[in-house]
């Protein structure tokens, strides 16, 4: 080998070098360059992933905001009459909450929630205890005490018992018999809507009005014949 | 060329793989061989280039497993090595004969690249000794291949000086080339 090839040898290497060293840098910075690539796509992926989440969850919120809208709604359809009633602020007790009978008002207790209005009558929610109110035993006693006075009652006819003298002096038609009858009080039994005299007259009941016993009555003989027509009051 | 012992499987559990810092500082340098072996393999430099930038690429998508590889130069030269075959063949697909490709092995891959560098450092040595126009225009005309009105410019000289330069410090390098000889 001489001199020249030597040389030439020796540039070559140089050259080699050279385009070595340059070569790896261009790989160097494309190394940089896919690094930074991956690490951009692998952001990307935490974004998306944090993004598609965030989705999912805006999602989810509305439609359970949606669901409890309706659900409002339908309770707010769907409920009965006393329901409707609804006082806010107030919820019904799962036992107390509303006596209908006794017009007790449903205890306020919690806040926020709906609850139930005493579905009763306010006159009486306002002015009668359940002790005030008249229970059906009472109301019995009444009736009794109702009926004894009307058994009990002494008739004092305003009107004659008998019908005026004839001119032939006889009471009533002339078919009918003229009979004695007693002026004293006549005391009247009552069976069923009848009363019926001491001497065996069996007079109608009318009764004229609820509240006032003033009774309609017709005089009737033994024999069945009318006597006379009167009211009565007890 | 993977080879997987059970202290080195052990040790990889380890770590966790090469990082952009230490694939540069262990893989890039390997280039040099790598590109050597391609373009004796292709006999294109060029062709050579785009094998060794594409076996750059592989290394690193799989540099997770580069931890295990016990010999990395004799890994990296492998997938040259079969990456060019591949290229040849697609090349010469009807024409393809097993003697047309030179295989070399790694160990003369290895003692090329080392002798390359050593010539590159000795013109680097014999370049110092000469005068600064003369090393610098010796190394613009040979080493850079710049042309004669490129080293014009940069020199701030005539053609003829820059030829008269380049000339003299021809002649410096044989003898001194001479004298080592001796």
């Amino acid at each position: 080998m001489n001199n020249n090839q030597d040389i030439d040898k020796l540039f070559e290497a140089a050259r080699r070098r050279e385009a070595d060293q340059r070569r790896q840098q261009q790989l160097s910075d494309m190394i940089d360059r896919l690094a930074e690539g991956e690490r951009k796509a692998e952001s990307g992926k935490r974004k998306a992933k944090g993004g598609l989440f965030w989705t999912y969850a805006g999602i989810a919120a509305s439609i359970l905001l949606l669901a409890s809208v309706g659900l409002h709604i339908l309770s707010q359809n769907s409920t009965s009459p006393s329901q409707q009633q609804l006082v806010a602020g107030t919820k019904p007790h799962p036992t107390t909450a509303v006596d209908s009978t006794a017009g007790i008002p449903a205890t306020q207790t919690d806040v926020v929630v709906p609850v139930l209005k005493p579905h009763t009558s306010p006159i009486l929610a306002q002015s009668k205890t359940p002790a005030e109110v008249q229970s059906p035993e009472s109301r019995q006693d009444e009736i009794e005490e109702k009926e004894t006075a009307i058994e009990t009652a002494t008739v004092l006819p305003d009107e004659p018992l008998f019908a005026e003298e004839t001119e032939n002096g006889n009471r009533g038609t002339e078919n009918e018999t003229n009979i004695s009858h007693p002026t004293s009080p006549i005391v009247y039994e009552r069976t069923s809507s009848r009363l019926v005299c001491g001497s065996g007259c069996r007079p109608e009941v009318r009764p004229s009005q609820e509240d006032s016993p003033r009774f309609a009555f017709t005089n009737i003989s033994s024999t069945g014949t009318t006597i006379g027509i009167g009211t009565s009051a007890f | 060329m993977c080879k997987k012992s059970p202290a080195r499987s052990s040790y990889s559990q380890i770590q966790t793989g090469m990082d952009q810092t230490k694939f540069k500082e262990h893989i890039i340098p390997l280039q040099s061989p790598m590109q050597l072996l391609a373009e004796r393999m292709l006999g294109d430099v060029a062709d050579a280039e785009d094998v060794v930038q594409d076996v750059f690429v592989a290394l690193w998508s799989r540099r997770d497993e580069l931890d295990r590889v016990v010999k990395l130069d004799s890994y990296c030269l492998q997938m040259v090595r079969l990456r060019c075959i591949d290229l040849i063949r697609k090349r010469k697909r009807d024409a393809f004969h097993n003697e047309q490709i030179a295989y070399l092995s790694d160990k003369e891959v290895t003692m090329q690249v080392e002798e390359t560098r050593n010539d590159a450092a000795l013109l680097d040595h014999l370049l110092d000794e000469l005068p600064e126009k003369q090393r610098r225009a010796l190394r613009m005309k040979y080493v850079e291949e710049r042309d004669t009105q490129y080293i014009e410019q940069a020199l701030q000289m005539s053609s003829n000086n820059v030829y008269t330069t380049i000339s003299r410090a021809i002649q410096s390098l044989k003898d001194k080339i001479k004298t080592l000889k001796i």
